[in-house]
């Protein structure tokens, strides 16, 4: 018995040892010094030229800047591509958009010390678009949208002038991109001597070397793909942030990290189900920011005709694209979402033909339903079991993926085609697309830089391959080409009027759906962050990023 | 009783050697080209012909197996595909937090488990025996998801009283880095900090008790069981003439005697919450081995799941051999029969 | 076949007899029943069909035509559950079967024919038993592929182990007794041995066991569904439904809970009446 409560004593003694103090020193931040963000996604790979993943662009954005940024979103989306200065205070178009000129920022320092000129420019930018480069990444998923800079020269130490291959009206929306963010020259020189991609990659992490307002202080910051935390940088050009730490954590359940931010256990988080946001909107602890985002959702019928799919017949394309109802999707979003009909989401600038809809968009369901009835009787494929392939977890535009595929199930089994669910893993998606081994594949595309050039140029699209023969684009998911679409997409990316650009784009909408239809478009989604209430100042721009530099707390 | 520890040591190595060669086979029983699991999709083909050689693929599988448990025998794991970071390193945080979470759970299950099985022996037929039985029962009827559900929405959601989910809240404590993987005894021997220790506390406390359910409830059972058995036997009675106190009686005689079952169970639950943790942590996003399973699993990353089985079912056989070994110890018989 | 009849009949007249005095395993009776009768019943008691959607009703309250509101796909949540029993009940039951033929098979030959033969199956047996059952499990639908098919196999695979211990130590009491020295000094065979007077005489123990084994097999099925290693998650198993639910956030809440509850009804039944059943065949675990 004796024992027994020596044993007792010793063990309370233990517990008391915290109090004496003596150990290594550490200290709560204080409440108004740290936000907590959740996020939907998972953090993978935090090198500006090699990720591509929103979990990870949502940190470097914090971290690293581009030369130009996109504006902020105020009161809808905007009419004209517009962009702000960043890095650049300004810039010049000359010679038919073939040459860009940009003016740095005076007094900008990197994290690691040295300042930001116009060789590091020229050295960030050569990482990202020169094959083989000594420092390069594990993989470079943007370097095609800035493959056509032909010359980059440091005029002066200011000056940065870019050379492109032909002229481009859109370069300076690709230099938006997170991918073109500037990354410090001493840490490219640094990466150069390692001597594989997957080490370099991890080197800058452990070793922060942007120009953006938060930067990660200690490697043991980051704490795998599933926590990170990010410090403040006091020489930030912008004046140092007043919140002193960002704290990202994974949570990929929707009712957590709902859960959570309504208790204030978190302070800010993306991507909540629209089902919710009713609740949240009552909720005066919680400000909710949701906003017409450029993404759309849409069924890609395989349009290969190598292939023998029942959809390389333009009439089962016609028919599945007659009795595909959009309202329902519409109503499980909640109303975040607005039906599509043509492949350029009303969210964008320009370029989205406003009045029009595909002839299959216009019948009454009953007339829909006889024709695409007869028009599968017609095609001989009454009864036809197809696969339809979708993401295995949900996207910011395909909230639902399995239940809105279960819905499309439920809408062909009228006309005859018994449709079977696919769910597949997006590396999986990826690699199957370019072989085009699929009939259906419910998916969609999110806008980088509001360009229609970007939804048009790689999902309805191709390229040479070696033999110079034309094939679809990798993200090509109706495997779909023709020469005559390819022409006009080239025509209207080059032109340099806005508004004969937005007038091709919007031809070219008219005129391909009814003689093609490789896509059924379906719905545009809303996105949305809630932050705490108390938060204030959050910068959210037209590519859907947020930003925190001038965010604080009200007291 | 040296020769009893030895030949149960011995018994275990050709079962160490099985695992290994199990794990080693992982590999080529994943579905797909073990080239492209272990390099994820991104990998072009001329990687996958690098690797091919660097491992030695393209040799017989015996020789691949001894390159394997060169490798292991030297602590290396290979890198994980998902993350890119190496699966040694990984493991140094996953396996100390399935530990802390799976030592929390056991202490609160023996605690209860143990003192729920002797009150309800020492009185059978009363409320608490009756309370005792029901646990046992509903504890293995339950299924740990939804108690986890259930106990997030109201401790963490409805009252606020728990964080929902994770170790730490790192934003609140951005400079704690984790010396020996525990958080408890960082907090407690490294940092010295009471708030520390009480955040972390605070984390470990729902998802503990949610996976002490089921050893709970096996342990107050065969408590119970046992306990029953043992204050029958005749020796209790005579303690009891002799007018020893009934507490005395119980917990030095009777539970003393009670303990080989109680231990046996103990231990085995031990085992299993080391790799059947999953659940719990998936509930509550506890970034434990478990967890790191299935997140290998999802994404068919072949060098964690190596990794993970080898150590889950190593631990195991080795927390079984402990076991047995202890017995040696505690009880007298088995310590005289073998000296005789 | 005509002994065996009588033999089971006998058992189960013995088994009626001490229901009458377990309380704890007329409940589990009870409960498993009404899930028996939910799962028989359901086609004609149900409203609606099981995937049958009434269209744009998605998470509708409970109301007369919805007893339970519908879910996330606008189909009528109580209907679900009802055939719910029908498939949680089918594939926990092929599991267990899975388990008990696999663990009986191998625990009867290494009882029976002991020496080399019982040493390298139980060795075998010990190795299976080195993993955890639920992760065993997971690895085995990472080898087999996500399906409901592949979780009925995987979990029956993981659950063999432990029969085939059981079923051993059963064979091996038996093996000693001299009916089958009798036998073995008639001469016959070892499978006509083992067919004919061993196993009938493992049946009740094996029946214990399997009753006991469906609690354990619908836990690891509902775990494994909830991990997202179920495959198609429209169909209606207790697990996947309670996945589903999870998946929806705030609005899918009131499902989880009764999927859960629907899980816990049925696994507390076969547990209790598992535990009768042990106590009627071993009145020496009869704890009171």
């Amino acid at each position: 018995m004796t024992r027994v409560l020596a044993g007792v004593c010793a063990c309370l003694l233990l517990l008391w040892t915290p109090a004496c103090g003596g150990g290594k020193e550490i200290t709560k931040a204080e409440e108004k010094d740290v936000l907590k963000i959740l996020r939907s996604d998972k953090f993978e790979i935090l090198d500006p030229q090699a990720s591509s993943s929103g979990g990870d662009i949502a940190i470097l954005a914090q971290m690293f800047e581009g030369l130009v940024r996109a504006p902020e979103i105020k009161d809808g989306p905007v009419s004209v591509p517009k962009w702000e200065p960043s890095l650049a205070t300004d810039w010049k178009v000359e010679d038919n958009a073939k040459i860009y000129t940009f003016t740095l920022r005076e007094n900008v320092k990197f994290h690691d010390g040295t300042s930001l000129n116009a060789d590091a420019v020229k050295k960030s930018f050569e990482r990202l678009i020169q094959k083989d480069h000594p420092a390069q990444p594990t993989k470079r998923p943007y370097a095609t949208d800035l493959a056509d800079i032909a010359k980059i020269e440091a005029v002066d130490a200011k000056t940065v002038r870019f050379t492109l291959h032909d002229s481009n009206p859109r370069f300076l929306a690709n230099v938006s991109l997170h991918a073109a963010f500037v990354i410090s020259s001493k840490a490219i020189d640094e990466m150069a001597k390692l001597n594989t991609p997957a080490k370099r990659e991890k080197w800058l992490i452990e070793n922060t070397s942007g120009t953006g307002p938060y930067r990660i202080a200690r490697a043991e910051d980051y704490r795998g793909s599933e926590s990170v935390t990010l410090t403040a940088f006091e020489d930030y050009w912008g004046g140092a942030p007043q919140i002193k730490l960002l704290s990202f954590t994974s949570m990929a359940d929707h009712k957590s990290r709902r859960e959570q931010v309504l208790a204030g256990a978190a302070g800010f988080t993306d991507t909540l189900l629209p089902s919710d946001w009713e609740d949240l909107k009552a909720n005066k602890g919680v400000t909710l920011f949701t906003w017409d985002a450029i993404n759309i959702m849409y069924l890609a019928m395989n349009c290969d005709q190598s292939k023998n799919y029942p959809t390389k017949d333009k009439r089962v394309r016609d028919a599945i694209a007659m009795v595909v109802d959009r309202t329902p999707f519409v109503e499980r979003y909640y109303g975040a979402a607005k039906p599509a009909h043509v492949l350029i989401p009303y969210t964008m600038p320009f370029g989205h033909p406003k009045d029009y809809k595909p002839k299959t968009d216009t019948m009454s369901r009953d007339e829909a339903l006889e024709t695409a009835r007869r028009l599968i009787r017609e095609a001989g494929v009454e009864g036809a079991v197809i696969k339809l392939i979708l993401p295995e977890v949900p996207r910011p535009y395909l909230l639902y993926p399995r239940e809105l595929a279960d819905l499309i199930r439920q809408q062909l089994e009228p006309i005859g085609l018994k449709i079977e669910l696919e769910p597949r893993k997006m590396a999986e998606i990826g690699e199957m697309v370019p072989k085009g081994d699929y009939a259906l594949m419910l998916l969609g595309w999110m806008g980088d830089n509001g360009e229609p050039d970007n939804f048009w140029r790689p999902l309805l699209d191709g390229v040479k391959n070696d033999k110079g023969e034309w094939q679809p684009s990798d993200n090509n998911l109706a495997r779909f080409f023709d020469i005559e679409v390819h022409r006009r997409i080239e025509e209207a990316g080059r032109e340099a009027d806005i508004s004969k650009r937005d007038k091709l784009y919007k031809d070219l909408e008219m005129w391909a759906h009814d003689r093609f239809r490789p896509i059924v478009p379906l719905l545009t989604a809303k996105k949305s962050y809630a932050w705490t209430s108390k938060l204030k100042g959050v910068r959210v721009d037209t590519g859907d990023q947020f930003y925190l530099d001038k965010a604080y707390f009200e007291k | 009783m040296l020769t009893y520890i030895l030949r149960r040591v011995m018994a275990t190595v050709p079962m160490l050697l099985a695992i290994s060669l199990a794990s080693f086979l992982l590999l080529h029983m994943l579905p797909g080209d073990p080239t492209t699991i272990l390099l994820g999709q991104r990998a072009t083909a001329e990687n996958k012909r690098e690797l091919r050689s660097r491992l030695g693929l393209d040799k017989p599988l015996p020789e691949q197996y001894l390159l394997y448990m060169s490798d292991v025998s030297r602590g290396e794991f290979g890198e994980s595909h998902r993350t890119n970071q190496l699966v040694a390193k990984e493991l140094r945080q996953r396996v100390p937090a399935t530990i802390e979470l799976a030592v929390a759970a056991m202490l609160i299950a023996t605690l209860v488990g143990v003192s729920l099985g002797v009150l309800a022996a020492v009185k059978p037929r009363s409320l608490v025996d009756f309370a005792c039985l029901s646990m046992a029962l509903v504890g293995v009827s339950l299924p740990v998801f939804w108690l986890g559900f259930l106990a997030q929405k109201l401790f963490a959601g409805e009252w606020k009283l728990l964080p929902f989910s994770g170790r730490l809240d790192f934003g609140s404590w951005p400079t704690f880095s984790s010396e020996t993987g525990f958080y408890v005894l960082d907090a407690l021997l490294v940092y010295r900090n009471t708030e520390l220790l009480l955040n972390v506390l605070a984390h470990l406390a729902l998802p503990a008790l949610v996976l002490s359910t089921v050893p709970m409830a096996l342990i107050a059972r065969i408590t119970r069981a046992s306990m029953l058995e043992t204050l029958r036997q005749d020796y209790v009675r005579t303690a009891r003439a002799k007018g020893a106190s009934p507490a005395a009686v119980v917990l030095s005689h009777a539970l003393r005697n009670a303990l080989i079952p109680i231990l046996t169970a103990v231990a085995t639950q031990f085992g299993y919450l080391l790799g059947g943790a999953v659940l719990t942590e998936t509930i509550f996003g506890w970034p434990g081995l478990g967890r790191y399973v299935i997140e290998a699993i999802d994404v068919l990353d072949a060098r964690p799941l190596q990794a993970s089985v080898l150590l889950i079912a190593s631990a195991f056989v080795i927390v079984n051999l402990l076991t047995d070994l202890s017995y040696a110890f505690i009880d007298p018989r088995l310590r005289k029969k073998e000296a005789a | 076949m005509k002994e065996l009849t009588i033999f089971i009949a006998s058992g189960a007249h013995d088994f009626a007899r001490f229901l009458k005095t377990h309380r704890p395993a007329q409940a589990g009776m009870v409960l498993i029943l009404l899930v028996a009768f939910a799962a028989l019943l359901a086609g004609v008691v149900a409203p609606y069909g099981p995937m049958e959607a009434v269209p744009n009703r998605f998470f509708a309250p409970a109301s007369s035509d919805h007893w339970l509101g519908t879910d996330s796909q606008g189909r009528d949540l109580f209907s679900r559950l009802l055939y719910g029993a029908r498939y949680t009940l089918a594939v926990a039951l092929s599991a267990t079967l899975l388990s008990l033929l696999a663990g009986s098979v191998i625990g009867a030959v290494a009882g029976y024919f002991g020496r080399w033969v019982d040493t390298l199956l139980m060795r075998f047996i010990d190795f299976m038993m080195s993993f955890p059952s639920f992760l065993l499990a997971c690895v085995a639908v990472a080898i087999l592929g996500k399906s409901l098919e592949n979780l009925i196999w995987a979990v029956g695979i993981a659950g063999a182990p432990s029969f085939a211990r059981q079923v051993r130590a059963e064979v091996l009491r038996l093996r000693a007794q001299e009916f089958v020295e009798a036998a073995l000094s008639l001469g016959y065979g070892h499978t006509r041995i083992l067919v004919r007077h061993i196993l009938p005489n493992c049946l009740t123990p094996i029946i214990v066991l399997g009753t006991l084994g469906m609690g354990g097999s619908i836990l690891s099925v509902a775990g494994l569904a909830f991990l997202g290693l179920g495959g198609d998650p429209f169909v209606p198993e207790w697990g996947l439904m309670l996945k589903l639910g999870w998946d929806q956030s705030s609005q899918g809440a009131f499902q989880v809970g009764v999927s859960g509850a629907c899980i816990l009804v049925t696994v507390l039944g076969f547990n209790l009446f598992g535990d009768g059943l042990r106590d009627w065949l071993d009145p020496r675990s009869r704890s009171r």
